[in-house]
């Protein structure tokens, strides 16, 4: 088992001296390393201090690896100095894009799972592999759009992606359950079918219905993680056992303890499937 | 059913995006456009949430609402362009300064671009101060062979306002209300020292006196300009605050100019 298979949160700035001073056993934090791309300054001396005390993990937005461009050098180059410097124990990415033409879109946006786009993804899982010299755990995407085209069911696209290139994946609960929503298949059915072996991380997020008044549900991280989404956490950890698990949250940041008792909620559910309820543990 | 579609795709994608939703009819034939929207959005949302962050007394001082209907325009025009976005928005005062609708608020700009010189050095290379001893014991002779680098957090600024007293009064009080700007020049430095980032007041002097030396003027050039933009300026006083609040983290004498660091 993961030594690691604890809670985490997501690490924000106005909860650095709350992060730094927590005592909770086995809290760990995730960053975006583009939040962190800077000469110097207060962010990295306090995530510097946060590392002394507590595993990291680096969860990138912005190398596009499903873009139709190489991921850019210069930024693949500053993730491998933050790397460098700050040791996670886990670094991740999207299976998504946002990098094209010159232009970032801050986004993680779709594209159709093709052979050729299998090929090209893994060759920039590849790169950034080697570039970081380390396995890299990548994340479904949230989805909007009833794309056609598709060679793959995306179970079966990051399968083959982790076959290829030796990657893990991060599975996002939440988005399972948006995209679930928002294209109409069973999230049940993709909780159970993920590849337990191949998870390295989970992920546990808010979401919301779109007030542009679709039927649509929006991956905003804005709000607590929904009920639906922790039925589907404890289906998955009854099947594949405790994972890394983290909560996010980008908008909307409740206060820190606010977020801790979630990310405890996540700490005990994994004890519970250590050590399942109505049996009785002898020394 | 579109073959070897990856490279088609993006490029019909962005044109969706820019409002041609139909360059995805290979991939989209159904309705889906509710799906385009949250995309739009998210990726708007994204940009503007940089610049909201980064123009913080902006935003306080004309709302929060008129700053973030600002920054969509600026966004629509100037795209992000890397997925670091630190330094996104780095020319937003210039584009403020020149947005019709901030007609009517002609000192925006100059509080943008202190909110800007505030982050800029927010996220610059760390370095140590200087000294007042270690200018002290040049000799005249050495003062005039000897440049002051400034601390790479440094900015400078110049208002025919009181641009920097609206700003700070906004900052520390968090109200501007009955403040008035005065027709009166202000110069303003915004260094890091440690942690923190700090605007300071200068006199004309002071202000002359840096820009000198970021110019790469010697401490006897840069001496000069003080008092050619102040004559009754106290050169010793003006070095002894320039030193205290950081403004310098090295001394560079003229026979170590051009050697690598």
């Amino acid at each position: 088992m993961n030594p690691q298979a604890t809670a985490g949160l997501g690490l924000k700035p106005q909860h650095y001296p709350e992060a730094l001073a927590s005592e909770a056993a086995g809290l760990w934090v995730e960053a975006h390393p583009e939040n962190y791309m800077c000469a110097g300054g207060p962010r990295l001396a306090w995530l510097e201090a946060i590392r002394e005390r507590r595993p990291i993990s680096l969860h990138g937005v912005g190398l596009s690896l499903a873009s139709d461009e190489d991921p850019d050098p210069s930024h693949l180059a500053a993730l491998g100095r933050l790397a460098d410097r700050f040791q996670p124990f886990l670094v991740s990415e999207h299976l998504a894009w946002s990098q094209r033409g010159g232009v970032y879109r801050p986004d993680l946006l779709p594209f159709p799972r093709t052979r050729a786009a299998l090929d090209r993804i893994a060759a920039n899982v590849g790169r950034m592999q080697d570039a970081l010299g380390r396995q890299v755990l990548i994340e479904n995407p949230a989805l909007y759009l009833p794309l056609e085209g598709h060679d793959f069911g995306e179970v079966d696209f990051l399968r083959e992606l982790t076959r290829r290139t030796g990657c893990g994946l991060l599975l996002d609960v939440n988005n399972v359950y948006v995209s679930a929503n928002n294209l109409g298949f069973s999230a049940e059915s993709y909780i159970d079918s993920v590849p337990g072996a191949l998870v390295g991380e989970v992920h546990l997020a808010g979401h919301a219905p779109d007030d542009g008044g679709s039927s649509l549900l929006i991956d905003t991280h804005g709000r607590p993680v929904a009920p639906a989404v922790w039925a589907l956490y404890e289906r998955l950890l009854r099947r594949i056992g405790p994972r890394p698990t983290l909560i996010e949250r980008d908008d909307d940041i409740p206060g820190f303890a606010d977020l801790m008792s979630e990310r405890d909620r996540a700490d005990r559910l994994m004890a519970d499937v250590r050590s399942p309820k109505g049996q009785t543990v002898h020394a | 059913m579109p073959e070897a579609s990856t490279p088609d795709f993006h490029g019909a994608f962005c044109s969706a995006l820019a409002g041609r939703p139909e360059s995805l009819g290979p991939w989209l034939p159904a309705a889906g456009g509710d799906g385009l929207s949250v995309y739009r959005n998210t990726i708007l949302k994204g940009a503007i949430d940089v610049l909201a962050a980064a123009y913080g007394t902006v935003a306080r001082v004309v709302g929060e609402d008129w700053l973030r209907a600002a920054a969509a325009d600026y966004v629509r025009e100037r795209p992000p362009t890397r997925p670091s976005m630190l330094d996104y928005g780095a020319d937003f005062p210039e584009w403020l300064a020149a947005f019709p609708p901030a007609r009517d608020t002609p000192y925006l700009g100059g509080v943008a671009l202190l909110d800007r010189l505030w982050n800029r050095a927010y996220f610059a290379a760390d370095a140590e101060a200087i000294t007042a001893s270690a200018v002290t014991r040049l000799s005249p002779d050495e003062l005039g062979a000897t440049t002051a680098r400034l601390n790479p957090s440094a900015g400078l600024a110049a208002f025919d306002q009181t641009i920097a007293s609206l700003w700070l009064a906004q900052r520390r009080e968090g109200d501007f209300r009955g403040f008035e700007l005065q027709a009166q020049p202000e110069y303003a430095l915004v260094v890091r020292v440690g942690g923190d980032v700090e605007l300071h007041r200068l006199g004309p002097g002071g202000y002359g006196f840096l820009r000198a030396c970021e110019a790469g003027e010697t401490l006897l050039r840069a001496a000069e300009r003080a008092l050619d933009a102040e004559p009754q300026a106290d050169l010793e006083a003006l070095v002894a605050l320039c030193i205290q609040v950081g403004a310098f983290s090295a001394l560079v004498s003229a026979s170590d100019q051009g050697s690598p660091e």
